[in-house]
């Protein structure tokens, strides 16, 4: 569903790779409903990946398909598309509005898909002890209650895969294991998978391919 | 419940530079409009009551005192009308016809009634001037042979003389210039030994010539008629000038020594100089406007980069570029028709604070609201920046959505 051939960020056009790397690699698939984790240490290029598959940065060669479709030549609104019902993303930085409520930040993801109910949204909240949070500015959250409502937001979709770029550093092991539960019921749910991009730990998931950069 | 993507815009709007850029845009199109409005009024108040006659001077031989002792009477020859015909700045020129015959008008039954048994009679004469400078709105002006009515236009002096002067000395009621046209006087013409009796009817008050006007068939059968053919002159000559060429009109006149209505002549300078003050002050609401609509322009660019984080982050939870672009093009048209309604309350208000204005000081009546052009100008304005705006807003944000 997603491929990656030859692709080699400029950036790093000079540099050498060892031979498991993606950027070594001729095809990388990443198949709809399966897991797959991309393993690297920090300055590799994982989040790299993450934005190529995404279509957030274009600054490779090769070519990266979404259905055999080149991503560079989709438009605006069939990315939108995309965005809305296939692919879903939890980046590391978060990318909440920090002047919303907790509440208009996941609204303002869900009106678009109507994927669940506000209650449905609460009851999500309350499994990451947030459910009393939900009018509060997200600017003052803490950068873990930040990274649980990103991640909430991240699944308020259907999805064949669901971009996750180190989605939990900033969590407790406790909160590791609950939103790992939380991802792998919606992905089955949705017939979906992920590709969670991680410096090392596996966490709570089973995964059906590795890859390494 | 609903999240309107209108709160991140509002939130990334800052309300200080809002106030500037609208009260900078009130002000611009407030100025295009009070101008455009000013124009209106300005050509109303100048055209009323010369639409009878066409653009055009009456032209005097003087009388000198050579004239009255020797009793030959100023009058043109036929080779000085020729003379001026020839002229380029000469659009068209002709002798007014002026009676040779005795005219006696005196008030009929109504206007005795209506003065209190009061009763006038006096020896006065007609002019005549060919139909085609006579712009006529009024189908009565119209006179054949048979015909006992003759209609008449009279000038309006006469009746300001005889509202202020006559009808507060001798203690009679005024008239309305309305009134008169529904009254009939008695008009006796005579001569070569003849007399006959009609009716005239005032149809209109002309603010040109200073004397009362028939219609030139009626000229031309009393000239027959009565007229005395040995008395015949031009002492008055009409002229249209070609564009509005005023000086070489003037330097003509005191050269010859003829005799102009000066008055109706510095209106006509006088036009011209307020079509050119009206021009310049046009020209810079517009541009004053331009100003305002840029600096709107620039600030609906400049809080959609300020929001350039939260419209980036939109495209990338699924929001498509048409979406975003369409909840900043609602928020700023509204905000413009906001701008345009302001303008328009303040406008109404100054025009009718204009009418009070002018009629208090000047006695001028100044009537109506707001010119329907003013409100074309306004909206055709509205339209143009409306369209601009949303133009640049749907570039700037399909822009940050290709980062995205």
């Amino acid at each position: 569903m997603l491929e990656v051939r030859n692709v080699v960020p400029n950036p790093m056009k000079n540099e050498s790779f060892a031979d498991e790397s993606v950027w070594q690699t001729e095809s990388v698939v990443f198949e709809k409903g399966q897991n797959h984790i991309v393993k690297a240490h920090s300055g590799k290029g994982k989040s790299t990946l993450i934005a190529y598959l995404y279509g957030l940065r274009s600054d490779y060669s090769g070519s990266v398909t979404y259905k055999g479709k080149d991503i560079k030549e989709l438009s605006l609104m069939e990315k939108a598309e995309i965005r809305k019902s296939s692919l879903s993303i939890l980046l590391q930085d978060m990318r909440l509005f920090p002047k919303l409520t907790v509440m208009d930040n996941l609204r303002l993801k869900n009106q678009l898909t109507n994927h669940k109910t506000d209650e449905e949204i609460v009851t999500m909240l309350d499994k990451f002890g947030l459910a009393h949070k939900t009018e509060q500015i997200c600017g003052t959250l803490s950068l873990g209650q930040q990274q649980r409502v990103a991640m909430i937001r991240a699944l308020l979709q259907p999805f064949d895969l669901l971009l996750m770029d180190e989605p939990f550093s900033h969590l407790d092991i406790v909160n590791q294991e609950i939103g790992c539960k939380m991802i792998q019921d919606e992905c089955d749910q949705n017939n979906g998978g992920v590709i969670l991009a991680s410096l090392g730990e596996d966490y709570f998931l089973n995964y059906d391919k590795r890859i390494s950069v | 419940m609903k999240v309107s993507l209108n709160t991140i815009i509002k939130k990334g709007q800052k309300q200080g530079q809002l106030i500037v850029a609208f009260v900078g845009s009130v002000i611009g199109l407030l100025m295009l409009i009070g101008v455009v409005q000013l124009y209106m009024d300005y050509t109303n108040l100048f055209e009323e009551g010369e639409d009878f006659l066409q653009d055009g001077y009456m032209i005097e031989k003087q009388v000198n005192a050579a004239n009255t002792i020797s009793g030959k009477k100023a009058s043109y020859t036929q080779e000085e009308l020729d003379e001026l015909k020839s002229l380029d700045f000469i659009e068209d020129l002709a002798p007014v016809k002026t009676s040779n015959y005795k005219v006696n008008i005196s008030g009929g039954d109504e206007i005795k009634k209506l003065l209190g048994g009061a009763d006038f009679s006096l020896l006065f004469f007609f002019q005549s001037l060919p139909d085609k400078f006579v712009k006529i709105k009024n189908d009565d002006f119209k006179w054949e042979k048979g015909d006992s009515i003759i209609p008449i236009v009279v000038p309006a002096d006469y009746l300001n003389l005889f509202n202020n002067g006559f009808a507060s000395s001798q203690n009679v009621r005024q008239l309305s210039g309305d009134l008169i046209q529904k009254l009939t006087v008695n008009i006796e013409i005579s001569g070569q030994n003849k007399k006959t009796k009609f009716k005239g009817k005032i149809i209109d008050f002309n603010g040109k010539i200073n004397s009362i006007l028939v219609p030139e068939s009626f000229m031309d059968y009393a000239k027959d008629e009565f007229g005395n053919p040995d008395e015949e002159s031009m002492n008055r000559v009409f002229v249209v000038t070609k564009s509005k060429d005023h000086n070489k009109l003037a330097a003509l006149i005191k050269k010859r020594g003829f005799v102009v209505n000066e008055n109706k002549m510095e209106v006509g300078k006088q036009k011209i100089y307020v079509q050119i003050i009206m021009s310049v002050l046009l020209f810079i609401g517009f541009v004053i406007l331009v100003l305002a609509a840029l600096n709107f322009i620039l600030y609906s660019q400049l809080s959609i980069y300020k929001n350039e984080y939260e419209i980036g982050v939109l495209t990338q939870i699924g929001y498509d570029y048409k979406t975003v672009s369409w909840t900043y093009i609602r928020h700023f048209a509204i905000l413009f028709g906001m701008i345009a309604l302001t303008t328009f309350v303040l406008a109404i208000f100054g025009k009718m604070y204009l009418n009070y204005w002018i009629g208090s000081s000047f006695q001028v009546e100044l009537s109506g609201s707001l010119s329907i052009y003013a409100y074309l100008v306004g909206v055709i304005f509205l339209i143009a920046y409306v369209t601009l705006n949303s133009y640049s807003i749907r570039n700037t944000i399909k822009k940050i959505a290709l980062k995205n």
